[in-house]
């Protein structure tokens, strides 16, 4: 032991005596642990903090696939979902919920709108989680004519009702109903992803046809001792024996039951934080590389002093475990630095992704199992830095080099591990910086893409009418109609209309047929966008319809049913006439839906919403006047701060109905860069990972480079005196830097083309092996390279023969 | 004996000032030196005296702060740096006393090293360096580093390199420093070989034995020429010392 804390003595000792070294390697420890550190936080808060319930693991989310149809993933309609909690056995019980609106009105404030979980009556107790005031759902709660209640969050409990104990039992209006408040949930709890307050799911399986209504998400407790596969097998069984009873809607349909939080989170994110993990790993590989060359650096000129030791009798073990403790201390430095720097990006990140409202439990921070980490990593680091050096410095040839140490060393030029550890680190940047090229280019795209449409001055809310106050079509289309007529009259407006989809959010996709076209299954039926939409709408957005006309006034029930579609629908089902005039039906040819007369042809307004999958933009809108709508779209091309309306525009709708809160009160330029966090967030995260890879690349290979050159001292006067000219030595040393580099940039090349794969969901218009970049990225880190070669270079050339020779 | 009729070498006036923590040190002072081709030169003196600093005037790897230096009839003290390794490449081979050889380049690669700067066609090179290793008895270790090798075989090695671009002059740092004494004195007879077929050979030594096999020995002392042993003393201005 005290040995052990003398060669830790020493070791900080020797690294005081060094401080450029001890600086660059701390620095190089302290990027490498802080990004992964983060990067770790944020898939250990995302995928396996888990839920905060007892025995997590146990909760399953189940759901319908049909595998026939090449569908993985449906919700599940009431009459399974009863079915299934009836035939099971695997779960101590299974419940549903969906998520929506609930606008809440009363006494205590104006109306406002949360994110509410419609749930069954049952949930509460399978998760586990009881109120801290009041109690959750009864048995019962959740049939239709119930009476409406209402478990309110802490949030909503803490702001709306000023954390009053007496506001349960109060009596409040959701969704326009009367409801009574009977409980609040602890603080932090916002199941099922991130709602305000919940009510239950009053629906009637009898009252529906079979696989009709709402789509719910269904979860259970797994039984103690019932693994995932025995339900699983449980629920295959079931589901083939609702399809023998019910072939009509239930033919091909499986249950898949996986992880709640996998569920909510999606495969293709999941593989995308575990690609960013592992490419953090590759920056902390080229800092460790750094290390290692550096120390590799140390070894060679402290040849002397591991000499003297062995020979006074140190043992090798003893040799390698002083060169470790060395890199221990600069593991430990730079982990602890390491913990500063990723509690920093975990709290960028956090502050970066609060607005998209993540699921409750994702829980992105810095506690013990961080920490535990920084310290594995630390222990690896030093491993992976210390071993290789300190290995090759307690096998030197000790004769040799106490005879002679500048012929004990292997090679004044550069160790083949030391070439390796260079072209390791090209490598590796450059399938980071080609990852990073290509986020840079993407996150440009967002930053200038042409939509096409207005989305700065335009200021857009939604809304929502529910049954209670606006029970049918009539008096909806009513207050739409008032709401229109209100927001063109306001100062300023250039155009408002209303929508069920706002242009670049994303839309829906629904079968239609054409009429005249055969279509032999439900499998051939092509499939488009849906928007409802008022007059003025291509207006507000400052687009004209192209060919045909716009809707009008008289595009309202009892007139000719009627449709403008977009350009690339045009394009795609009517490529070599005009569609004007040809008529379509939503669902099947034989549906009861009347036939629309396309009057029209709209410019594409991005219906598909914003991603790297342009595909699938073909679309139609529908106008409102001959539709229906629950939810609708507020959009004002209003002045020049569009904001300036939103308290106007709640006013006004405030005198319409002092029950109806506004919500989602945005420019639709904010709502755009809402929904396209994903690849900013991420897309600035890999450029973080790619420019440290760059610089600890770039540093590394000038430091390799640089001693290379101050060992090749001596060389370099020989040459010199015996006639090599200055573009001798440059290209001399040069070309030693220009191999590593070109095996470098070889292998970090066909890293990034697999690399750019994985990365291809956080892309925005973005070829994942976009020629350009990757072609940049290379003539960069060529640049680079032989910049940091140039300049120990160009110090080689400034040798002074005369002292070079006189040093040997 | 070869002829020593025209002048390869003139040094008129050369001084050389060392500034080292705005200390003036004088490393030579007021030198006049002539070395006629074909002649072998030995440099004698102590330790500090200025010997190895002369060498690296005359071998163009430093520059006189004062005076004249001609080589071959041209002036060479005011030549850029390129000039002088254009000059050093095909006018002067250097032996130096650690050999410096290249320890990653093989024997053959180390004596071809000074004909690759001058851009010599391939099949030129492999001729002269194959000559070069063959008068130095060497053939037979071409592939080997200069690891594998004695020092007595480094340094024939380094003298093939000097050799093998059939330089105006050789110079010679303390050429057997490093070797024992029978090998010292293989190379000290080699050196009189290459002597006798007409190399110009300035050789720095402190051992008067090695001095011996040069038909002139310079004496320096305190950066000055105190005695030229064939006869032609040079001028003691300010230290009084005899000349013989």
């Amino acid at each position: 032991m005290d040995s052990l804390l003398a060669d830790l003595k020493y070791s900080v000792r020797t690294l005081l005596k060094s401080p450029g070294y001890t600086a660059l390697s701390v620095l190089a420890l302290t990027l490498g642990i802080g990004l992964t550190t983060t990067m770790f936080s944020i898939v250990y808060g995302a995928l396996y903090r888990g839920l905060p319930f007892a025995e997590p693991e146990r909760i399953l989310h189940l759901e319908r696939n049909n595998l026939a149809q090449d569908i993985q993933s449906m919700g599940v309609p009431v009459h399974d979902y009863v079915d299934w909690r009836s035939q099971q056995s695997a779960f101590e019980d299974i419940a549903a919920f969906y998520q929506g609106t609930v606008n809440i009105s009363g006494a205590e404030g104006r109306a406002e709108r949360f994110d509410g979980g419609f749930m069954t009556a049952n949930a509460f107790d399978v998760l586990g989680v009881r109120p801290m005031l009041g109690r959750s759902f009864r048995e019962g709660e959740d049939r239709p004519q119930a009476p409406m209640v209402v478990l309110l969050g802490h949030t909503v409990w803490r702001d709306r009702y000023q954390g009053d104990p007496n506001a349960v039992g109060r009596t409040i209006r959701a969704n326009g109903e009367t409801a009574e408040i009977i409980g609040v949930m602890p603080e932090g709890f916002r199941f099922p992803m991130n709602e305000d307050l919940w009510v239950p799911m009053r629906q009637d399986p009898l009252a529906l046809p079979r696989g009709e209504g709402t789509q719910l998400e269904v979860f259970g407790r797994l039984k103690h001792g019932v693994s995932t596969d025995q339900a699983a097998a449980e629920y295959a069984t079931i589901a083939r024996r609702l399809a023998q009873e019910y072939p009509e809607t239930n033919d091909g349909v499986g249950v898949v039951l996986q992880p709640y939080t996998e569920e909510f989170i999606g495969q293709e994110p999941i593989a995308l934080l575990w690609t960013m993990l592992a490419a953090v790993f590759l920056v902390l590989l080229i800092a460790c590389a750094n290390v290692a060359n550096l120390l590799l650096a140390r070894a060679t000129v402290r040849s002397k002093e591991v000499a003297v030791r062995t020979a006074l009798g140190a043992s090798r073990f003893r040799v390698v475990r002083q060169f470790l403790s060395e890199t221990l201390v600069l593991s430990v430095i730079g982990g602890a630095l390491g913990v500063g720097l990723a509690w920093v990006g975990v709290r960028m990140f956090n502050n970066a992704i609060v607005s998209t409202q993540p699921p409750f439990w994702i829980d992105i921070k810095i506690d013990a199992v961080a920490i535990a980490f920084v310290l594995a990593l630390a222990l690896t680091a030093t491993v992976l830095s210390g071993i290789l050096p300190a290995l090759r410095a307690s096998g030197a040839n000790v004769h040799e080099i106490l005879k002679d140490e500048s012929r004990g060393t292997s090679s004044l030029r550069l160790g083949k591990l030391t070439k390796g550890l260079v072209v390791m680190e090209i490598a590796l940047s450059c399938g980071l910086l080609v990852g990073a090229g290509l986020m840079i280019k993407s996150v440009v795209q967002l930053r200038t893409i042409d939509l096409g449409f207005a989305t700065d001055d335009v200021f857009t809310a939604r809304l929502g009418l529910f049954p209670a106050t606006y029970p049918d079509t009539v008096s909806r289309l009513q207050f739409f109609d008032e709401l229109r007529g209100r927001l063109g009259t306001l100062p300023g407006v250039r155009g408002a209309a209303l929508t069920t989809n706002l242009p670049g959010l994303g839309t829906g996709r629904w079968s239609f047929a054409i009429e005249g076209t055969p279509y032999a299954t439900d499998q051939d039926y092509p499939r488009a966008r849906v928007a409802v939409i008022t007059p003025g709408f291509f207006e507000t957005f400052g687009v004209a319809v192209g060919e045909g006309r716009d809707f009008g006034a008289q595009d309202i029930r009892g007139s000719l049913p009627v449709t403008i579609v977009n350009a690339s629908f045009a394009r795609k089902f009517f490529p070599n006439e005009s569609p004007i005039g040809r008529r379509i039906r939503q669902g099947r040819a034989d549906s009861r839906l009347p036939w629309l007369t396309i009057v029209g042809i709209a410019p594409d307004m991005h219906m598909y919403g914003l991603g790297n999958d342009e595909r699938d933009q073909e679309g139609f809108y529908l106008p409102l006047g001959q539709a229906d709508a629950q939810f609708i779209s507020i959009a004002v091309r209003g002045p020049r701060d569009p904001m300036a309306l939103a308290p106007i525009v709640r006013d006004g709708v405030f005198a319409m109905d002092n029950d109806l809160p506004l919500y989602w009160v945005r420019t639709l330029s904010q709502g755009i860069a809402e929904s396209t966090w994903f690849y900013r967030v991420f897309g600035t995260l890999f450029m973080i990972f790619g420019f440290t890879a760059l610089f600890l690349g770039g540093v590394g290979l000038y430091g390799v480079m640089a001693f290379s050159v101050s060992r090749r001292t001596q060389e370099v006067g020989v040459r010199m005196a015996l006639g090599a000219q200055t573009g001798d030595v440059l290209r001399l040393v040069l070309r030693q830097g220009l191999f590593q580099l070109g095996v470098g940039l070889f292998l970090g090349l066909a890293l990034a083309a697999g690399l750019s794969h994985l990365l291809r969901i956080i892309l925005f218009q973005v070829e994942p092996r976009d020629p350009v970049i990757f072609a940049t990225i290379a003539l960069v880190l060529f640049a680079i390279g032989m910049l940091a070669s140039y300049f120990p270079a160009r110090r080689a050339t400034r040798v002074d023969p005369v002292a070079a020779l006189r040093y040997e | 004996m070869a002829s020593t009729n025209s002048t390869l070498i003139k040094l008129e006036g050369v001084k050389k000032v060392f500034y080292t923590d705005e200390v003036e040190t004088h490393a030579l002072a007021d030198v006049h030196l002539e070395v006629r081709q074909g002649e072998y030169v030995a440099i004698a003196g102590p330790s500090g005296c200025g010997k190895t600093t002369l060498l690296s005037i005359l071998g163009l790897l430093d520059t006189p702060t004062a005076g004249a230096y001609t080589l071959a009839g041209e002036p060479v003290a005011q030549l850029t740096p390129g000039q002088r390794a254009y000059v050093r490449n095909r006018q002067i081979g250097f032996i130096f006393q650690a050999f410096n050889l290249i320890g990653d380049l093989t024997v053959y690669e180390n004596v071809e090293l000074p004909l690759t700067y001058r851009r010599l066609p391939g099949a030129e090179r492999r001729r002269r360096v194959e000559e070069a290793l063959e008068r130095v008895g060497m053939t037979h270790r071409t592939k080997h580093y200069p690891s594998q090798l004695s020092g007595g075989q480094q340094q024939r090695v380094a003298v093939a390199r000097a050799i093998g671009g059939a330089p105006a002059i050789l110079l010679a740092d303390e050429p057997t420093g490093n070797l024992d004494s029978t090998n010292g004195e293989a190379v000290m007879r080699l050196l009189d070989e290459l002597h006798r077929d007409g190399s110009t050979i300035c050789m720095v030594t402190h051992d008067p034995r090695y001095a011996e096999h040069a038909a002139r020995t310079l004496h320096l002392f305190d950066g000055q020429i105190v005695r030229d042993e064939n006869g032609r003393a040079a001028e003691l201005e300010t230290h009084g010392f005899a000349v013989s």
